[in-house]
C-alpha cells in the first residue's frame, strides 16, 4: 500500500492528544468509581482516527495503549486503552459506509463496553466489578465524549482539514 | 536538537539496568507480567519480591519513584480489595456483622490480588523508570519486524510513536496556552459540575484538534521534502546492540522463572 505521510502525522499527533488529555485533564475531568476510573474526552482523539480510515483508527488505539504504558505504568489502563483498536476500527468502518456520527457513536458503545469489561477480569478484577461497573461505566463514558466530540467536529469540517473523509453531514 | 523526550517518568542514569538494550528490558517486562500469575503461593511472592528488590536495586532508581507509581492505584486497590473481603464466600468464618461476612478465603484473596497488583505496577514503573521512550520505541519497532511478514507495518508505526512522543511536551504546552487565553476571556475549567466542566472543554478542544491537524500538515510536508518514503531502504542513525549485559539480565530472569516454577510445583 502507498504510504500516506500526512495520515501517518496526523494519527501521530491524535495518539499524543490522547496520552495528554489524562495527563493534563486527569485532576479536573477524573470519574472515579472504582474499580472503574475515566478522564472525560479522552476518547476524543479515537472517535476523529474513525474518520482518517480503518487502518489510521486501529493504530491510533494501539499507539495510544503503548503510549498509556509510558505515561502511566499501570497495564490494566493500557489493556483497556488497547481495546480502542478495535472499537476504532469498527467505527471507521461505519464511517465509510456513510452512516451518522451519531449511529456510529450508538453502535460501537456496547462493544466498547463489553471489550473493556472482559479486559479487566484477569487482572484480578470479579465478574460482577468488571461487567456492572467497568462495562457500564465505559458505555456511559464513550458516549459523553462522542457528544463532546460534535463540535469539534463541526470546527474541524469547517477548516476543511477532515472534510473529504466525511462524507454525510454531522446528523 | 532534543536528545531525549520524558513525560515525567524516565530518570536519567548509570546503571546496569539503565545501559541494557531496550528490547531487553521490553521482553522481560512482558514476561515478568505472565511470570507473575503463575505464582500462586506465599513462596512464588517472595521469589517475585526479591527479585523485584534486586532490580530496583540495581537500578539505583529511588523507592519513590515506585511508589510514586503506585499511589494512583492505590484507592483502587484498596476499594477492590474490600470487595473482594466482604463478598468473597469460603469455609472459614471470621467475622459477621448483620448479612456482611468475611471469609478467611476473602480475606487469603484480597490479600494475594492487592500484592500481585502492587508488583504488576512495580515491575512495570521500573521499565519506563529506566527507559527513555524513544529507546523504547525503537526497542518496540525491532521487535515488532518479524511481524513485517504478516503485514504489521513496524516501522511506521514506531515513526507514529516517535513523533506521538517528540510532541507530547509540544502540545501540552499549547493546550496550557489554549487554557490561559480562554481563562483570560472568562472561561472557567475547574469549578461547577462535571457536566459543566465538560462543557468547558469545548473551547480547549476545538483549537487543540486544529491546531495538531495544521501542525500534521506542516510536519508531513517538510518529512516529505526530505525524502521520507516509508521504511523501506532506510539507514538508521542509532543502532541497537546486544552485549553481555543482556545476556546477564535473561539469565537472571530465567533463575527467576524456574524458582517460580518451583514453588508452583513443590510446596
Amino acid at each position: 500500500m502507498k504510504l500516506d505521510v500526512k495520515k501517518m502525522v496526523q494519527a501521530s499527533l491524535l495518539m499524543a492528544i490522547a496520552i495528554i488529555i489524562p495527563l493534563v485533564f486527569g485532576s479536573t475531568l477524573r470519574v472515579y468509581i472504582p474499580p472503574f476510573s475515566a478522564t472525560l474526552a479522552s476518547h476524543v482523539p479515537m472517535f476523529l482516527s474513525m474518520f482518517l480510515g480503518t487502518s489510521v483508527a486501529s493504530i491510533v488505539g494501539l499507539g495510544s495503549s503503548i503510549g498509556f504504558l509510558f505515561a502511566f505504568p499501570d497495564p490494566v489502563v493500557a489493556a483497556r486503552a488497547f481495546m480502542h483498536v478495535a472499537v476504532g476500527f469498527l467505527g471507521a468502518k461505519l464511517v465509510e459506509k456513510n452512516y451518522s456520527f451519531r449511529k456510529v457513536v450508538l453502535f460501537t458503545a456496547p462493544l466498547h463496553g463489553v471489550l473493556e469489561a472482559l479486559i479487566v477480569m484477569p487482572f484480578g478484577f470479579s465478574f460482577k466489578d468488571a461487567l456492572i461497573i467497568v462495562g457500564v461505566g465505559t458505555i456511559i463514558h464513550h458516549i459523553v465524549d462522542g457528544i463532546i466530540t460534535i463540535p469539534v467536529l463541526k470546527a474541524l469540517k469547517l477548516e476543511k482539514k477532515v472534510e473529504n473523509n466525511i462524507k454525510k453531514e454531522i446528523a | 536538537m532534543i536528545k531525549d523526550i520524558t513525560i515525567g517518568q524516565y530518570i536519567i542514569g548509570e546503571s546496569f539496568i539503565h545501559k541494557l538494550d531496550p528490547r531487553t528490558k521490553i521482553l522481560i517486562s512482558l514476561l515478568f507480567i505472565i511470570v507473575l500469575f503463575l505464582a500462586t503461593n506465599v513462596q512464588g511472592y517472595v521469589v517475585v519480591f526479591l527479585f523485584l528488590m534486586l532490580c530496583i536495586y540495581v537500578s539505583k532508581v529511588p523507592f519513590r519513584y515506585i511508589y510514586k507509581g503506585l499511589k494512583p492505584i492505590f484507592i483502587l486497590m484498596l476499594i477492590t480489595a474490600v470487595f473482594n473481603i466482604f463478598f468473597t464466600k469460603g469455609e472459614t468464618l471470621v467475622y459477621q456483622l448483620g448479612f456482611l461476612k468475611i471469609y478467611k478465603e476473602g480475606l487469603v484473596l484480597a490479600a494475594f490480588m492487592i500484592i500481585r497488583l502492587t508488583f504488576l505496577i512495580a515491575g512495570t514503573s521500573l521499565l519506563t523508570l529506566t527507559t527513555s521512550p524513544i529507546e523504547l520505541t525503537d526497542g518496540i519497532e525491532r521487535l515488532l519486524n518479524p511481524f513485517k511478514k504478516i503485514g504489521v507495518p513496524a516501522h511506521e508505526l514506531a515513526m507514529m510513536m516517535t513523533i506521538a512522543l517528540r510532541f507530547i511536551p509540544t502540545l501540552m504546552d499549547e493546550t496550557d496556552k489554549i487554557m490561559k487565553a480562554q481563562m483570560a476571556r472568562g472561561a472557567d475549567f475547574e469549578s461547577g459540575n462535571l457536566i459543566n466542566r465538560a462543557k468547558s472543554l469545548v473551547p480547549l478542544l476545538v483549537p487543540l484538534f486544529i491546531s495538531s491537524f495544521r501542525r500534521a500538515e506542516d510536519l508531513a510536508m517538510a518529512m516529505e521534502a526530505r525524502c521520507y518514503r516509508g521504511g523501506d531502504g532506510r539507514t538508521r542513525m542509532k543502532v541497537l546492540k546486544m552485549t553481555k549485559k543482556d545476556t546477564i539480565a535473561f539469565v537472571n530472569f530465567a533463575i527467576f522463572t524456574i524458582l517460580i516454577f518451583g514453588t508452583r510445583f513443590y510446596f
